[in-house]
């Protein structure tokens, strides 16, 4: 019987269009205030919001590729770590 | 010209970082309070978004190579980020005199142990260490986690030894395992320190957009730049570094 493994193609593509796109956003932003064309703190904010929410995504693609490779617990696990994450945001909007 | 400097933070992070194999906290945070003289309270959240975009970026070639043990990652990581979420909140609350002196001490060990090197692979049996090991290393997981958000850093100068020397992960493989999981273990403290208001939105883009270029050189550097002559400006550096950090906190004491 052939064992499928995790396949890590769509993690891998996924990562590469993030720093690319997360690269290019703040190259551009910085690059923007050095000349003092424009600058933006909101700007800036919404990129961080886009790196912890582009970082947050990643943990759907473990779940899907393990899922896939027949590695349900780890899949599970995936699931844990996304919930654990977005404790930190629970945490700080409706419990403290 | 303060961007500029932000921007060479990065730049030095993400070369040293790309080459050494390093998520660039250890780099970044004596950089921005020694030599652009942040406040050790606000370089940390900075240093924590950017090691989030390093990882992305340096996890993806070991992933390539299969270098990286996806179960391993997974399963470290949730503790790992339990860890972080608790250090992050306790920063809010530890003095900075004290996390200073933690990070000087971090910063002598990773300095001794790259000039050192570390003993080639021996013959490994991995699976045997790793459900033997698995109780050690989450608890181990756990408290680099709660460091690492306190001073941050990815965790990657405590990680890599740990996965390599207890689990018995070949030298690459645990590096390519530890930079998938800080990419999460950051991810978690930044967003604690994001939530507080505590990122500093001018410094931050500049320090991301040199470590992603520094990054690139970094990894390119390293497979031409001889070992040793790195090895030894690091060292240098790094014990710079830790006088500077630690020289206001112990006047302090006395």
């Amino acid at each position: 019987m052939k064992e499928i493994m995790f396949d890590s193609k769509s993690l891998i593509r996924y990562q590469r269009y993030s720093r690319n796109l997360i690269a290019l956003y703040f190259i551009g932003l910085t690059v923007l205030s050095v000349c003092k064309i424009w600058s933006s703190q909101a700007a800036v904010y919404w990129g961080v919001v886009g790196i912890l929410i582009l970082a947050f995504l990643r943990v759907f693609i473990f779940a899907q590729e393990f899922r896939k490779a027949g590695l349900y617990r780890f899949s599970l696990l995936s699931y844990l770590l996304g919930v654990v994450l977005l404790s930190t945001v629970v945490l700080r909007f409706w419990i403290l | 010209m303060e961007t500029l400097l932000y921007l060479t933070c990065g730049l030095t992070a993400g070369l040293l970082g790309g080459y050494l194999g390093l998520g660039g906290g250890i780099i970044m945070v004596p950089f921005l309070t020694v030599v652009a003289g942040i406040d050790f309270k606000a370089a940390v959240p900075v240093s924590v978004t950017a090691i989030v975009v390093n990882s992305l970026s340096s996890s993806n070639e070991y992933v390539k190579k299969g270098m990286a043990d996806m179960e391993l990652a997974i399963l470290l990581a949730v503790f790992m980020v339990m860890g972080n979420i608790t250090g992050s909140n306790l920063a809010q609350v530890v003095p900075a005199d004290f996390s200073r002196l933690l990070f000087t001490v971090l910063l002598v060990y990773t300095a001794f142990s790259f000039l050192k090197g570390r003993k080639q692979a021996e013959k490994l049996s991995f699976e045997d260490n790793r459900t033997r090991y698995f109780i050690i290393c989450t608890i181990l997981a756990f408290f680099t986690g709660i460091l690492a958000g306190l001073l941050g850093i990815g965790g990657g100068v405590i990680l890599v030894p740990m996965l390599y020397l207890i689990i018995g992960l070949p030298l690459t493989t645990a590096r390519g395992t530890s930079a998938l999981m800080i990419g999460f273990s950051a991810a978690a403290s930044s967003a604690v320190y994001f939530l507080n208001d505590q990122v500093d939105f001018q410094i931050v883009a500049p320090v991301i957009a040199g470590i992603v270029v520094g990054g690139k050189i970094g990894g390119f550097l390293g497979t031409i730049a001889k070992p040793m002559v790195v090895k030894i400006i690091f060292f240098v550096v790094m014990l710079y570094l830790a006088f500077r950090l630690s020289y206001e906190p112990i006047m302090r004491l006395f």
